[in-house]
């Protein structure tokens, strides 16, 4: 019996690696087509198509900001970032922070609280602003147990350089997939943010990778936080054009905090 | 009468044990049997996943074609997002 539920262990192992080395690929150059690419483990109609949402979904992300409208009955937000010895994760498509498990930082928006999960960055900016788009993005994500996300995207721009940025760059492991943990390596997550951080635009959205997923809420800081020339030069060496284009936004409004 | 009687029952015990030993060796032979059909299935399952994949597999991956689950939070930090 003992050696039946073993071997039956192992042959899951062996199965979920296997689920996962399936996953249907997916790359920035072929972001046109993330709705069509097939999973050809699956051969039932829906599951064939696991990015479906990013070709016929009416609320996806990024989107240009240009459009907005001034509100001042917006949610102020409050920044609860503390710092954290975190894992350096290269995911294979972005530079990747993620918080450690009993991290506590948190972003409220109003009096609802948005735990942190991960940080990582897109080259060059995936949201913009009417022609202007910003050398890089740096996404906050930040996930309820209910499941309910909200992302709060931080443009970046050329200035000074972000000590913390730095860390993060000479932390970053290499090669795709792969993960630094238990590094020791505290960050000051605060300082990643922009001086100003009252004003901010805001609408309904979706992931900004494959699958798309709708529902996500999206922040996006109006002010820029600075980082260097040289800096902006080593995220390109980790990853260059890894945002997704402006997406329509289909009768949707983009509020802006005043 | 008494050395009869022995010698019949140590008969019984003997062949009681002997058949038992029989029946378990043929259960563990039936078993690896299974197991090495059940390894066969994961492997093919590449050309024939529908019908080769088990049940709880099968949930498995329905799950991971779905982002927006409960455990949202690790899919994160496996992933870009």
């Amino acid at each position: 019996m003992k050696l039946t539920t073993i071997l039956g262990s192992h042959i899951l192992a062996v199965l979920f690696t296997f689920s996962i080395a399936n996953a249907a690929e997916w790359s920035y150059e072929e972001q046109k087509h993330w709705g069509s690419i097939q999973d050809h483990s699956q051969h039932e109609a829906p599951h064939i198509y696991p990015y479906a949402v990013c070709g016929i979904g009416q609320h996806q992300s990024p989107v240009d900001l240009a459009t907005s409208y001034a509100s001042k009955r917006l949610n102020n937000l409050k920044f609860r970032y503390y710092a954290d010895a975190p894992d350096f994760f290269n995911t294979g498509h972005a530079v990747q922070v993620n918080l450690s498990n009993d991290y506590q930082g948190e972003l409220l928006v109003g009096k609802e609280a948005y735990p942190l999960i991960q940080m990582h960055f897109h080259e060059p900016s995936e949201h913009v602003i009417g022609a202007k788009k910003f050398p890089a993005e740096l996404h906050f994500v930040h996930v309820r147990g209910d499941g309910k996300i909200a992302v709060l995207g931080v443009l970046l721009e050329i200035g000074k350089d972000n000590p913390v940025f730095q860390t993060i760059l000479d932390n970053m492991p290499h090669e795709g997939g792969e993960l630094k943990q238990d590094s020791g390596i505290w960050l000051n997550i605060a300082s990643l943010l922009p001086e100003k951080r009252d004003e901010y635009f805001t609408l309904a959205g979706s992931l900004t990778t494959p699958p798309c997923s709708e529902g996500v809420n999206w922040y996006i800081l109006a002010d820029a936080t600075k980082i260097s020339e040289v800096q902006l030069g080593q995220l390109k060496s980790f990853f260059s054009g890894n945002a997704r284009l402006p997406q329509e936004l289909n009768n949707r409004a983009v509020a802006k905090k005043k | 009468m008494i050395v009869r009687q022995s010698i019949i029952f140590l008969s019984v015990v003997v062949l009681f044990t002997f058949s038992s030993l029989a029946v378990a060796t043929n259960q563990g032979s039936e078993e690896k049997n299974q197991t090495t059909l059940i390894i066969n299935s994961a492997q093919q399952t590449p050309q024939h996943p529908q019908h080769q994949i088990p049940k709880d597999k099968k949930i498995e991956q329905l799950e991971s074609s779905k982002p927006i689950k409960s455990n949202m939070a690790d899919y994160c930090r496996k992933h870009t997002c």
